[in-house]
């Protein structure tokens, strides 16, 4: 390998057709104790003057008529070799020098001393800087060197998965939570295609460390909360988002709350009946009682003794554990409802330091996250203890904001050209980097960017994940179950 | 290396071992020079050449009188051999030259082409020491005008080598056509009168050459050209008989040399017609000949990283990025 031109970041490599680079791979261009820091970000042919013609000449003549060379130089395959070169296109990625990594690429190496070779990817990063070392092996990087990403990249950190559909985003995050739960993390999961429920067992049923640590729970159908349980914040700001109550109705359910504290008979039975009885304007009374039926007749309300409390989930997994909240056929307006209830009840608990940070994993939040919780979650609930990852194969439906607050990016392919673009502009690396890599990204490999890699972006063959198959998308034209109807 | 996977489909056009032994014969000449061009240039300070072209002129004919003779296929299977070949500078030390040179012979019978032979690249060094890596030496006067012009001296590596491969063909005990690329009278060509005496296989040997001023300023070409089917005009009797042929109604005008014919030119120019191609108006066998021997771009630089690793050549500056660039392969292979 040779350099062959630098223009600014952008290096030209030229590589014989054995050398084995791909994309994604880091180079270290060496000379005497300095090495500048190169990833391959795409390929071509080298271009020599009049090949193509060569090319063509050489198929059409050899293909039509058969004969015998005798090359004693054996020069044609020295051509071949020629005509198999390949450009490769590389970023300058920084410098080490004395083992450390620095972003400086304003050095030159001489193009006919300095020596190429390809650099593990692994020890490239931890040149550039800790990354903690509670490992989460995801897969492979470069040929055969694993790679992990560890829990510390994550912890107080927003990040993204995005690509498109079937890429293997689910299949990741799965990995990760798994991860996350064997370091001995608390997760939350808004799980939309049941398919997280079962991370806990391996592909052939059995249990791994963390099966005990998971908790599955359908709104409505085991995931039912009480009036006390959930307390006065989370029920208000549920009726104020998701049911936008008028704020005379709210001052008005406020005082019955309190009238209902002060009896120490906060419950669903004598909500119904203090509206009743409460004396106010009967617009309001009207207004109270309409979301009073929709909360009660929501299924997610109940009086019982086997109402879910999220502290009590924390308490009974002192070692950690995920909760993971099943919103697939649950109605948009119970999902709206499940989510503002355990988001609130969260911040709550987590100001009152009654529990530890969570690690948040949100599939598709745009179809039940209310638009001001999106600041809420990279900005004041991150500060709180909220780490929010988000999973989604509409890379629209996350605002740039959030792209540009967000700490980790894992990129899987993207071959429509608005996805691409969008994706491109909002990550934290150049856009042709993005560009050319995740163009061409094959399934199950995916370009993870910013901290975890220590800005050095890494092109990830996520491994197989050692569970039972789940999330994959229901067929007209396979052998189908029963149909269910909708919940509520 | 000797590529042969394919040769069943040349054995049934021509004598496999003849070509067996010509195959030998070369790379032995090739492993012999290599040592004696290794000692004459292990190290030296090398300047590439960049390549010229080659042209081809063309002009339109003077209408003049005289009579074309009508060319008549001979239907009957003779193997047409033609024969081409390619030279290149390859770059020069303080005072010696390094070419390479390929030739191929392509077969043909029956109008289709069956089948090619193809020896080389070979790398050739001229200084005033001699002449390494052809089949015989060039000695005074030739090696002299080669040492001071290029040109000239890819026109006489060529010739010798072709000289060599015609003989090898005509010394087959199978009777062929033998079709050189040009005139076999010219100046700077030297055919030794042997070439041309009727020998024992009855093999013939053509020369066909398009590039002749002979062409052009003979009256008799837009005669032949007029005709209207496959035509010639003789122009010079003697060892060899020189004509003006063309072998399609709207073909070109060739000047064709014929030597051995047994003094049956038009049978020898009928088989021509009869076992070659002339869709394009020139022979495809020899058109054939002609691109598997020219060098193709990649092998130029592929023979310079060759030449620069076998010798240890050093570069001598002035060269552009890309080339380089290349050097890179002279290590690694
Ligand atoms: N690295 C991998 N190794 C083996 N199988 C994988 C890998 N990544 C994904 N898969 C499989 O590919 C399929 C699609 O993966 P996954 O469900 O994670 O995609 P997704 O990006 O979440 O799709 P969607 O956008 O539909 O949610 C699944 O069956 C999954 O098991
Ligand atoms: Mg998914």
């Amino acid at each position: 390998m040779r350099i062959l031109k630098k223009e600014g970041p952008n290096i030209l490599v030229v590589a014989s057709h054995t050398e084995e680079v791909r994309l994604g791979d880091y180079l270290m261009v060496t000379e005497k104790e300095r090495s500048l820091v190169l990833q391959v970000i795409d390929e071509n042919y080298l271009d020599v003057e009049g090949i193509e013609e060569e090319v063509a000449r050489e198929e059409v003549l050899l293909a039509s008529v058969q004969g015998m060379t005798e090359d004693p130089a054996d020069v044609s395959s020295i051509s071949k070799e020629i005509r198999d070169m390949r450009l490769l296109q590389c970023k300058a990625r920084g410098s080490i020098e004395h083992g450390r990594h620095s972003p400086r690429i304003d050095w030159i190496p001489s193009r006919t001393t300095s020596k190429i070779t390809r650099q593990n990817v692994n020890e490239i990063l931890d040149s550039a800087g800790n990354r903690g070392h509670r490992k989460i092996k995801i897969g492979r990087s470069g040929r055969a060197s694993s790679f992990s990403v560890t829990a510390e990249a994550l912890d107080g950190r927003i990040s993204i998965i995005t690509g498109r559909k079937e890429s293997g985003k689910s299949h990741l995050a799965k990995m990760m939570v798994r991860g996350l739960l064997e370091h001995g993390a608390y997760c939350i999961i808004f799980d939309l295609n049941d398919e997280y429920g079962t991370i806990g067992l391996r592909a052939d049923g059995t249990k791994t460390s963390i099966a005990d640590r998971l908790v599955v729970r359908k709104p409505a159908r085991d995931l039912k909360f009480s009036l006390e349980g959930a307390g006065i914040r989370a029920i208000t700001s549920l009726l104020l988002h998701s049911l936008e109550m008028p704020g005379t109705s709210m001052r008005e359910f406020t005082r019955i709350w309190e009238g209902m504290e002060l009896k120490k008979e906060v419950s669903m039975d004598s909500l119904g009946t203090y509206i009743q009885q409460w004396r106010c304007n009967e617009f309001v009374r009207d207004a109270l009682y309409a979301r009073y039926y929709t909360l009660s007749n929501s299924g997610l309300f109940t009086d019982s003794e086997q109402a879910f409390r999220l502290d009590d989930f924390f308490k009974s997994h002192p070692e950690g554990g995920a909760l993971v909240i099943s919103l697939s056929r649950v109605s948009p307006l119970n999902r709206k409802m499940t989510v503002e209830l355990i988001l609130s009840k969260l911040v709550e608990l987590l100001e009152h330091r009654t529990i530890p940070p969570v690690f948040l994993l949100s599939e598709e939040a745009h179809l039940y996250l209310r638009e001001t919780y999106w600041e809420d979650l990279i900005t004041r609930m991150r500060h709180f203890g909220v780490f929010t990852t988000f999973v989604t194969n509409q890379p629209d439906a996350i605002k740039p904001e959030i792209y540009r607050q967000a700490d980790n990016i894992f990129l899987y392919n993207f071959s429509n050209e608005a996805d691409l673009d969008l994706v491109s502009r909002a990550s934290m690396v150049d856009t042709d980097t993005v560009r050319s890599i995740v163009r061409t990204l094959p399934p199950r490999m995916c370009l993870v960017l910013g901290h975890a890699v220590n800005n050095l972006p890494v092109l990830v063959n996520v491994d197989e994940f050692d569970a039972p198959p789940s999330g994959i998308t229901r067929r007209f034209f396979e052998p189908r179950a029963e149909l269910t109807t909708l919940a509520r | 290396m000797r590529n042969m996977n394919t040769q069943l489909n040349v054995a049934a056009t021509v004598n496999m071992e003849s070509l067996d032994l010509l195959a030998k014969e070369f790379r032995q000449q090739f492993d012999l020079s290599s040592e004696v061009i290794h000692e004459r240039l292990s190290g030296r300070r090398f300047v590439f050449n960049r390549d010229g072209t080659e042209t081809y002129p063309f002009d339109d004919w003077e209408t003049g009188d005289g009579e074309a003779l009508q060319m008549l296929p001979t239907q009957e299977t003779v193997t047409i051999a033609s024969t081409d070949s390619s030279c290149i500078l390859l770059g020069e030390t303080s005072d010696s030259s390094v070419y390479a040179v390929r030739a191929a012979v392509c077969f043909a019978s029956q109008g289709v082409v069956r089948g090619y032979f193809r020896i080389g690249p070979m790398v050739v060094h001229l200084s005033s020491k001699g002449s390494c890596g052809l089949p015989s030496q060039l000695e005074g006067y030739e090696l002299r005008v080669a040492l001071s012009d290029h040109m000239i001296a890819e026109r006489i590596i060529r010739n010798t080598v072709e000289k060599r491969i015609l003989a090898s063909l005509l010394s087959f005990p199978q009777r062929m056509v033998v079709v050189a690329d040009g005139s076999l009278k010219h100046p700077l060509d030297s055919y030794p009168d042997v070439l041309f005496r009727d020998g024992e296989s009855g093999s013939a040997l053509m020369g066909i050459s398009k590039t002749s001023a002979l062409i052009s300023s003979n009256k008799l070409s837009g005669v032949v050209s007029r005709a209207k089917g496959p035509a010639y005009a003789p122009v010079e009797d003697g060892m060899v008989h020189t004509l003006l042929a063309k072998f399609a109604r709207d073909g070109l005008v060739f000047r064709v040399d014929v030597a051995r014919s047994r003094g049956r030119v038009p049978q020898t120019l009928g088989t021509v017609l009869y076992n070659d191609n002339f869709s394009a108006g020139y022979p495809e066998s020899l058109r054939v000949a002609h691109h598997l021997s020219v060098f193709a771009r990649s092998e130029d630089m592929a023979l310079k990283a060759y030449i620069t690793s076998r010798y240890g050549l050093k570069q001598l500056r002035s060269f552009g990025l890309r080339r380089i660039a290349l050097g890179g392969l002279s290590n690694s292979g």
